[in-house]
């Protein structure tokens, strides 16, 4: 009896010890590359591969996907050339790739249309990039055609799976950065996109600069007067509805950082908050700053605001003037402000606080 | 006449609760203060400037674009459902909705918003409203047209439906290759709206609903005839045609203009008629018609007002709110044949 009791004993320490160490591999010990913002990614080196788990941000300690790479960390390809093939599905990540010195990786792309970057632009007319539909359903013919090495597509929330992209084989690099709530944790996930392409120092470099960018302006802010308070209102409505930014939102944390006094910073929304009218109005309406972003082919003015709601004329911004629109058709800031949070922190406290000199704003306009 | 009465009186009340109820808390005598303030009677404190604002310039157009739009659909769906024997015809089944979302969909989708052309610009509402109401008028157009080269009226029902078909293709085009934003902003406005209507835009919408609805009121004799068949109607000397005619006028009219103002309000057109048969239980469009106007009202009132009740944690889509008391009216029709 003894000796049996023992043996369980033994199986079960066994059993134990199994379960711990890292999630991604049972036995060996691989080298965890330190995440400090990105909150989703996890990444371990190993002697012969890297893997990487994305969990997943609608289930928690669930796994959206994982991937066994190279050692380097870039993603196996087929003939060993250098550079992977990609079809990338947004503009923001063609732009990233961009910005890393990779866009000859780029062999197609989703919503041409709506990729405001010359240089793919160019690559597409010079036959050097093909649109591939639209991002949301891609066309599985073009794709197979390119035979890309890996699919950049963004994940949607019980959309069901990519339909037959899913099939094809092809490594499906699920973008959920879009679901990190702070803004440095979603431009983190450069390292990660850096790494897949063989441009894994330069990300490194890349984001550093951005996080020291994004810290200095902070620092820059609490330097201020602290008793100081700056309501900003920020958007417009859309039909009955005006979306708003929660609380927990990244845009809706910058404006913290901004030192703005945001109506909904003690909400725990990391989503948009659909408010009526009558909320926005109550809690906003003395706002000193509004900033708003829009979708049409040419600039807003104050006239065009009254003719989409005359009730915009009652707030203390918009009678001061002090209305802020950022373009979204004819400007970058869908392209840049996911992996350079800085660059729209910079135009958030250039507004509130122009006694600091940062020169002019680059996405909210003034009317 | 009770029945009359006591119908007014819940209309009253529930336009009241209307200016009552809404995101912000604004006491009960708040707002009968700032009602009596607008008429001269009371003053208001420098305190209740919001308030004021609020009942003053959002929920009373509010509740008087919910009960003109209510009533204006109402009677539309009980006009077509005579005028077509069919219990399930509603404003929204000769496309006339669809065309307006179409003429609102090349606006928002293809045309970034705004409407262009030589020194004539439109933007924001007034650019939607501009779109719905050339939209629903053209294929009202398109409808007229082919009433007069077809006499069956369930041939006429089936190329209304096509035509809403054409529209609904061309708006799946349209939203497959348009933007996030572009297509959050045209789902909005699908959802229906009472609140588009501003204080200023409120007599065009009131005027040309009235105007509307006295039409139909003038319509009651053939529509009345009509109930016995189309060869009863023209032995009694009334031209079929010509009142198709007109009941089509009548119906594209209130409904471009509901849906220009509104947005695409859905089953109340189909419903409502079906509720006042209920309360009336008769066919006789002498009560009929002004029960169903009566109708149309309180149940516009009615859905305005759950869709507000969230209070400050947001507003439920006014069409999400309208199937609630339409679908099962439907489903107690179908029951009952």
């Amino acid at each position: 009896m003894r000796n049996h009791l023992f043996i369980v004993v033994i199986v079960a320490a066994a059993l134990c010890s199994c379960k711990g160490g890292s999630t991604l591999s049972s036995q060996e010990q691989g080298d965890t590359i330190k995440m400090n913002y990105a909150q989703l990614l996890t990444i371990v080196r190993y002697d012969d591969r890297t893997e990487v788990e994305i969990a997943d941000p609608w289930n928690k300690g669930k796994v959206l996907h994982k991937y066994t790479l190279n050692a380097d960390g870039t993603i196996p390809t087929k003939d060993n050339h250098r550079s992977p093939k990609l079809v990338v599905g947004t503009s923001v990540h063609c732009g990233l790739l961009e910005q890393l010195g990779k866009v000859e990786t780029i062999k197609g792309v989703c919503d041409l249309q709506y990729v405001h970057l010359p240089r793919i632009q160019k690559m597409a007319r010079d036959g050097k990039v093909v649109d591939c539909g639209s991002g949301l359903q891609p066309t599985v013919e073009k794709i197979i055609s390119l035979q890309p090495d890996a699919i950049f597509l963004s994940p949607f929330q019980n959309s069901g799976g990519y339909g037959r992209v899913d099939d094809l084989g092809i490594t499906i690099i699920e973008m959920a950065d879009y679901m990190e709530t702070s803004a440095l944790g979603r431009a983190e996930w450069m390292r990660f996109y850096g790494m897949l392409v063989g441009a894994a120092e330069e990300a490194d470099s890349l984001f550093a600069e951005v996080e020291r960018n994004y810290k200095e302006l902070c620092s820059k802010v609490k330097a201020l007067a602290p008793d100081t308070h700056h309501p900003v209102l920020m958007d417009k409505m859309t039909g009955s509805v005006w979306y708003v930014p929660g609380g927990k939102s990244t845009i809706g944390r910058m404006l913290g950082d901004a030192g703005c006094d945001y109506p909904w910073a003690t909400d725990n929304h990391s989503g948009s908050l659909a408010l009526p009218f009558e909320t926005v109005f109550q809690k906003a309406r003395n706002a000193e700053v509004w900033l708003f972003r829009y979708n049409q082919p040419h600039a807003i003015t104050y006239d065009e605001l009254l003719t989409e709601k005359n009730a915009y004329k009652e707030f203390s911004a918009f009678k001061e003037r002090r209305a802020y629109g950022c373009n979204t058709a004819t400007s970058t800031f869908y392209e840049d402000t996911p992996f350079h949070p800085d660059f729209l922190l910079r135009d958030f406290i250039t507004i509130i606080h122009p006694e600091l000199g940062l020169g002019a704003p680059k996405y909210f306009l003034p009317l | 006449m009770k029945k009359y009465f006591l119908g007014g009186l819940l209309l009253i009340a529930l336009f009241l609760v209307s200016l009552i109820v809404g995101a912000v808390d604004i006491p009960v005598g708040d707002v009968f203060r700032i009602l009596g303030s607008a008429v001269g009677l009371t003053s208001i404190e420098d305190g209740q400037g919001v308030g004021s604002y609020i009942v003053l310039n959002s929920r009373l157009p509010q509740a008087v674009t919910a009960m003109f739009c209510g009533a204006s659909l109402a009677v539309s769906g009980l006009m077509l459902q005579t005028a077509f024997r069919n219990p399930l015809a509603g404003p929204s089944i000769f496309g006339i909705n669809s065309g307006a979302s179409l003429g609102v969909a090349l606006v928002m989708l293809l045309l970034g918003g705004s409407i262009t052309a030589g020194s004539f610009s439109l933007s924001g509402f007034a650019a939607i409203l501009f779109a719905a109401f050339i939209g629903a008028m053209v294929v009202m157009a398109l409808i007229l047209f082919f009433s007069t080269l077809v006499k069956n009226n369930v041939m006429l029902l089936i190329i209304g439906i096509m035509i809403g078909y054409l529209a609904t293709s061309a708006i799946s085009l349209l939203n497959f290759f348009a933007t996030d934003a572009g297509v959050q902003s045209y789902m909005v406005w699908g959802l229906g709206n009472f609140g588009g209507v501003t204080i200023n835009q409120l007599p065009v919408f009131v005027i040309v609903s009235i105007l509307g609805l006295l039409a139909s009121v003038a319509l009651i004799k053939p529509l009345n005839a009509l109930l016995l068949g189309e060869q009863y109607a023209e032995n009694l000397g009334i031209n079929t045609r010509r009142v198709r005619f007109y009941l089509l006028l009548v119906t594209g009219i209130l409904t471009a203009i509901t849906t220009a103002f509104c947005g695409p309000v859905a089953f109340i057109g189909l419903a409502v008629p079906h509720i006042a048969r209920m309360v009336i239980g008769t066919e006789n469009h002498r009560q009929l018609l002004p029960t169903t106007i009566l109708m149309g009202g309180i149940v516009a009132l009615v859905c305005n007002i759950i869709s507000v009740l969230p209070g400050d944690a947001g507003i439920i889509p006014l069409n999400a709110v309208t199937p609630l008391i339409g679908a099962p009216v439907i489903i107690y029709v179908i029951m009952r044949r």
